[in-house]
């Protein structure tokens, strides 16, 4: 891997966070359903979000899309942009999903549920799979079934639902405001993306979508969605230690700045490794699931882990270092802590670990089952 | 509880410190660096009667309690000895429990006095190479062989093998698949070290260097059913019997370790000039020993708890579980902050602080590593299923 961040990339991220300051309103705020929906609507016709998705062919390009991203956690913007710029626009891009992309590009918000990891099989390859709400053919296309903790989902005019139909994988789109459809209460602790449970009771579908290597491209968009939240993940936590620092320079206790305290500055910069750390492995990830490594995928899974474990110890070195103030709503710290608890909680650290685990056994035994290297101490047992 | 000073409990811990005060960091550091057995130091203990503490008096011993015996092993660690000298003497005090408690009236009249006046060395002979914490799995067997028995198998991390006279020596009688329960059908002996039929192998290792670690081979031992400790097939239950104890005892001496090397770490902080002003200035380095402090203070009370239950003959085993696994991990993080505090000089073996932080590494692996603690927090305190 040989990449640097060029003056053009550099440039465009800075131009999205301008953007997002300026534009986006402040989730601290809790802005009215009215104000979310205008901001999306300026957010989509932007084009913001669709930059991620040039990023999915060449490393080098998918690395710099990463960067780019970063802005999104520097900046919380209510909206399901993880999912939509993530997930739904490359795999609508990929999957030649015309309907789909108007849909996404028209201004509607439009939400799903990203695949979770699967239980690793016997390759020990880690895949992300859709679970899939049975759907039937009536005049219309006919969806029925629960999604639970669907981000966004009280504000979105349409859910794209993975379904089964005809004995085959497709992707459904159902407007939230057809008959049949309910949307629970939102809840959830991060304020730019509160869930909600949607049930489908032969609700019928706006529009259906399949292609072949649909479940493939679920998996590969899905992965590069996680390597979307790791750099929402890098890009948060290098914000709040900039805040943090600010913050610690200007405050001043016992006739110093408190930042002058080692026991405030060494946190920091402990954090910062950390984030520095989770920024570089996420580039490496991204840049093997373009150059199709073999490793990649299980890279992507180490990357969350590491990526969402270091914005959570940010956000809390964050919350620290700024005293009581950091307990306070006004100082808004809290908006980047929220995130970092639903990114660790959505890391769904069990099955990424299993998953890791599976892998780590592959490179031990190899595609054979058969162990390459005896055990330690196997020698001398034997002897 | 009571938080006053017990002046006994004082007394005791300034008596233990006066004697060995001779023995330095340096007399330590020479017996690690030789694989030296430190006969000094263990015979100044037997002579000022200090190995006998948890004997019964009859046999010679002062009959105290855990909690007695425990402050006497953390005094040692604290005083530099570390793990070096709570090893040496770590079985002969506490590790007769076995005997003491069900052993034949012969067999305790005729060893234990002279465990006390340090005439004899025992070792403990529990683990295997295939068995590890599933003690259920060893598979050393003696087969009954006349007035006697025969006993075949390999042991390994047996300390002091080297010095030992006896091995107190667990053994399957039944074998394994033949049991109603996996605890049964072991038996243990109080089997004498005949070096024909058992080959002590020194296992090299990172610490402790001056108390030797063992693998054992042994062929055809014979083992006077005299030696055999209560009945046949209850050995594993006798063993139960010192195992809170024996945690409780661990759990003092990596408090003890942590003590000395917070110690040390102050002493070298308050003296080293960098930037004009002493080291130990900065919270980088005051602020970690300031923490490692408080949780030797947090990990000291538990298992001063479990020592005070133990003693009083109430249930302890959530305590003296707690009491190792938060020692150890207090132990561990002094004994690292010391060696950071050092600098470059932590690394150098002049400043000692590099053979705490190699002994308290120890504490997280022996007697049982963390996660087997873990396991009986989770499982017989919080009634989780069992893991593993």
């Amino acid at each position: 891997m040989d990449y640097r961040i060029d003056d053009e990339v550099a440039a465009l991220r800075a131009a999205l966070l301008t953007f997002l300051r300026e534009r986006m309103p402040d989730p601290g705020a809790e802005p009215g359903p009215d104000e979310r929906l205008a901001a999306w609507l300026e957010l989509v016709g932007s084009e913001w979000l669709e930059h991620y998705t040039t990023g999915t062919g060449d490393p080098a390009e998918r690395v710099s899309a990463l960067h780019v991203a970063e802005a999104f956690g520097a900046v919380p913007v209510t909206g399901p942009v993880d999912v939509v710029a993530g997930y739904l626009l490359p795999l609508a891009a990929a999957t030649g999903w015309t309907a789909g992309l108007d849909r996404l590009r028209d201004g509607s918000l439009v939400t799903a549920l990203v695949p979770g990891l699967d239980t690793p099989g016997r390759d020990g390859v880690p895949r992300r799979r859709a679970e899939r709400l049975p759907a039937v053919r009536d005049g219309a296309v006919r969806v029925t079934g629960r999604l639970e903790r669907v981000p966004c989902a009280a504000d979105a005019h349409a859910v794209v639902v993975a379904v089964e139909l005809d004995g085959l994988p497709a992707l459904a789109l159902v407007e939230t405001e057809r008959d049949g459809v309910a949307v629970g209460a939102p809840s959830g602790v991060d304020l730019r993306r509160p869930v909600a449970d949607v049930t489908f009771d032969d609700a019928e579908a706006a529009a259906v979508h399949t292609a072949t290597d649909l479940v493939d491209r679920e998996d590969s968009s899905a992965a590069g969605h996680s390597l979307f939240l790791d750099a929402e993940a890098v890009g948060g936590g290098t914000e709040v230690i900039a805040r943090s620092v600010e913050y610690c320079t200007g405050r001043v206790q016992f006739g110093r700045p408190v930042g002058s305290f080692q026991a405030v500055r060494h946190r920091l910069a402990d954090v910062t490794a950390t984030v520095e750390g989770g920024r570089s492995l996420a580039y490496r990830a991204a840049w093997d699931l373009a150059a199709a490594i073999p490793s990649a995928a299980a890279d992507v899974i180490a990357s969350r882990l590491w990526s969402s474990a270091a914005y959570l110890a940010a956000a809390e070195a964050a919350v620290q270092c700024h005293g009581g103030t950091g307990f306070t709503w006004e100082q808004g710290v809290h908006r980047w802590y929220r995130a970092a608890i639903a990114g660790r909680g959505g890391a769904d650290l069990a099955a990424a670990r299993a998953a890791v685990a599976a892998h780590l056994r592959l490179l031990a035994t190899g595609p054979t089952g058969v162990r390459v290297a005896a055990p330690v101490g196997a020698a001398r047992r034997a002897g | 509880m009571d938080f006053d000073l017990d002046q006994d409990h004082d007394d005791l811990r300034k008596g233990v410190r006066g004697l060995i005060a001779r023995f330095d960091d340096e007399y330590w550091s020479a017996c690690d660096s030789a694989h030296r057995f430190p006969t000094e130091f263990y015979q100044a203990l037997a002579e000022g009667g200090w190995l006998g503490v948890a004997i019964p008096e009859e046999y010679g011993g002062a009959g105290l309690g855990i909690t007695e015996a425990a402050l006497l092993l953390q005094e040692v660690a604290s005083s530099g000895a570390a793990m070096n000298g709570c090893s040496a003497i770590h079985l002969t005090i506490f590790g007769m429990n076995p005997l003491v408690k069900h052993g034949s009236a012969e067999l305790r009249h005729e060893l234990l006095p002279r465990v006390v006046s340090g005439d004899l060395h025992v070792s403990f002979g529990v683990t295997e190479p295939d068995a590890g914490t599933d003690t259920s799995r060893i598979t050393t067997r003696a087969r009954r062989d006349g007035d006697g028995y025969v006993v075949d198998g390999r042991k390994v991390w047996i300390t002091k093998a080297q010095q030992a006279e006896y091995l107190l020596l667990l053994t399957r009688t039944t074998p394994l698949e033949e049991c109603a329960k996996r605890t049964d059908g072991m038996t243990l002996f109080m089997a004498p070290m005949d070096r024909s039929a058992i080959e002590v192998r020194e296992i090299p290792k990172m610490g402790r260097n001056a108390v030797n670690s063992n693998e054992l081979f042994i062929d055809g031992l014979r083992v006077p059913a005299s030696c055999r400790i209560g009945e046949e097939g209850k050995g594993f239950r006798y063993l139960l019997d010192g195992l809170n104890p024996e945690r409780i005892l661990l759990a003092h001496e990596s408090i003890g370790i942590g003590r000395v090397a917070v110690d040390r770490a102050v002493t070298y902080a308050n003296q080293r000039v960098v930037f004009d002003r002493p080291i130990g200035q900065n919270q980088g380095i005051a602020f970690p020993l300031a923490e490692a402090t408080m949780r030797l203070d947090a990990a000291e009370l538990v298992a001063r708890k479990a020592a005070w239950l133990y003693d009083r003959g109430r249930p302890c085993a959530r305590e003296a579980n707690s009491a190792k696994y938060l020692a150890a991990d207090a132990a561990f993080f002094a004994a690292d902050r010391a060696v950071q505090t050092h600098g470059g000089f932590g690394y150098a073996v002049e400043y000692h602080v590099e053979r705490y932080f190699r002994e308290a590494r120890l504490m997280r692996i022996a007697p049982i590593s963390q996660e087997m603690v873990l396991n009986y927090v989770s499982e017989h305190v919080l009634g989780l299923p069992r893991s593993y």
